[in-house]
């Protein structure tokens, strides 16, 4: 059942996504091609190319601007709409599970998540002259040389987590807000920020566990083995904080559901 | 077993109004029920907590033996009265959909009841009328084979015609293993199907007969009778 609700996750999200992505592939191509010719162009009709490549990037930017707002909104109104608004009368009476309804729409989140951050980086590598693009692959090499291959991992993992964090944070925020009789919306808000002040205290707290590994050293800076803890440590409150999350959630759709 | 439906003391408040209060009903297999009651009586918050939409404020209720969960939902073929349909579907693929995830429901039915009602199959739901809307959900849910069909307003948006055909279907889709729970205030529409009354009224339960039993100790109609008791 897993397998169904995930494969109708993505085709209710898809719909919003795969236009967009096509069109700032698009523009970027555009963008592009303008780009890379305009000085031997602009001499000869220097303010048509002037207006067309400042068009074919306005557009773009805001075809970039609109994904990271689809990626935020299309998240949240998934959960709040097609769970807890009229649709949620259809998907709690199918005979699945509630951690799956969960559990579905984090992984496609996720997944849109991902292919934006992805689509959006590789449309700005194509963008930036390639000079500076040499000076971005220095950076990566860099976390090789820095941190070793396990930075590569810590990072990773960093990034994994704190990215199923910043979904299920959402859900949970949502879910509780649902518990409110009235302003529901409102109520959601507010638990965003508790959640968020939350974390940090969780946060705040697990890191002296690890202090030995921080800062017995007299650092001028952070030492290469300290940043990978940093991360890893990072890494483990997200994973501890996005449990915690799911569990909440789930404990509230499962009991306490109340779809008016 | 043959109680396909029993509540005890079921109760739900919404802050300080009582939707529900202690609500005991048992419901037979092979019965049609008509659960009656004014606007605000109660009806579809009892069949939300049938549904296991809405969770009750305290009592129990079993479905088959089981509280509401994944067990009594594969059974339970449920009616809302608001539209629960997403826009972006064709109803082809909603009822792909209903097909993927309830193991009783028949897609030949339900085309067959749509070439019935003359409506294409290729149309997004979106485009659909609120009455069609309605259809198309109706015949969602009469296209399985549940155990308890829980039917809120089932006729409420439908034309007249529509609505015979509907009636027609609920009654050839009954058989001696399930029961139909219909709640309406449409009563003259619907009396001739039901076996079973249950009027609700602010919350309670105020009176559960069968049709046969009302017609002989008060010499009158459904429809003449919940006039009567709910008289304002």
């Amino acid at each position: 059942m897993l397998a169904k609700l995930l494969k109708y996750e993505l085709k209710a999200t898809a719909r919003w996504f795969i236009p967009l992505y096509a069109a700032l592939v698009m523009f970027t191509l555009i963008s592009r091609v303008l780009l890379h010719n305009d000085t031997s162009v602009l001499q000869e009709s220097a303010s048509f190319w002037r207006i067309a490549v400042f068009l074919s990037m306005f557009i773009y930017v805001f075809l970039f601007i609109g994904i990271l707002v689809v990626t935020l909104v299309v998240e949240i109104q998934r959960f709040y709409k097609n769970l807890l608004g009229d649709e949620g009368y259809l998907m709690f009476t199918l005979p699945v599970q509630t951690w799956k309804h969960i559990v579905s729409k984090l992984l496609i989140a996720m997944l849109w998540n991902l292919l934006s951050a992805v689509i959006g980086l590789c449309s700005i590598m194509l963008l930036v002259p390639a000079q500076e693009l040499k000076e971005l692959g220095l950076l990566f090499m860099n976390i090789k040389e820095y941190l070793g291959t396990m930075g590569y991992f810590s990072i990773s993992l960093l990034l994994f987590t704190s990215l199923v964090f910043g979904v299920i944070e959402m859900y949970t925020a949502i879910a509780l807000g649902h518990l409110f009789r009235k302003h529901k919306l409102l109520a959601s808000f507010g638990m965003y920020i508790g959640i968020n002040t939350v974390a940090q205290i969780v946060y705040m707290l697990i890191i002296p566990f690890f202090q030995n590994n921080l800062v017995l050293r007299p650092a001028p800076s952070l030492y290469p083995e300290q940043l990978n803890v940093l991360f890893l440590v990072s890494a483990l409150s997200f994973a501890i904080l996005s449990a915690a999350c799911y569990i909440v959630t789930n404990i509230i759709l499962k009991r306490k559901l109340n779809l008016e | 077993m043959n109680t396909i439906l029993e509540c005890k003391n079921l109760s739900k408040s919404f802050g300080t109004t009582k939707a529900l209060d202690g609500v005991n009903l048992t419901i037979e297999r092979g019965r049609i029920i008509g659960l009656l009651g004014p606007n605000g009586s109660g009806k579809t918050t009892f069949i939300k907590i049938c549904n296991g939409l809405l969770t009750p404020t305290s009592g129990e209720i079993r479905i088959n033996g089981f509280i509401p969960g994944v067990e009594t939902k594969k059974i339970v073929s449920y009616l809302p009265e608001k539209n629960y349909l997403n826009d972006w579907m064709k109803v082809s693929q909603i009822i792909r959909f209903f097909q993927d995830f309830y193991a009783d429901f028949s897609p030949e039915k339900a085309y067959d009841m749509l070439k019935r009602l003359n409506i294409d199959p290729n149309s997004r739901l979106k485009t659909l009328s609120k009455g069609t809307k309605e259809k198309v959900q109706l015949i969602l849910v009469m296209s399985r084979a549940a155990e308890l069909y829980l039917l809120d307003e089932p006729i409420g948006g439908v034309d007249p015609a529509a609505r015979d055909y509907i009636l027609d279907t609920i009654i050839t889709n009954y058989n001696e293993n399930a029961a139909v729970i219909l709640s309406t205030h449409l009563i003259s529409d619907i009396e001739k199907v039901l076996d079973d009354i249950v009027f609700l009224k602010e919350g309670q339960v105020v009176l559960n007969k069968t049709v046969d039993e009302i017609r002989d100790e008060y010499g009158k109609s459904v429809d003449a009778l919940f006039r009567e008791v709910f008289k304002c």
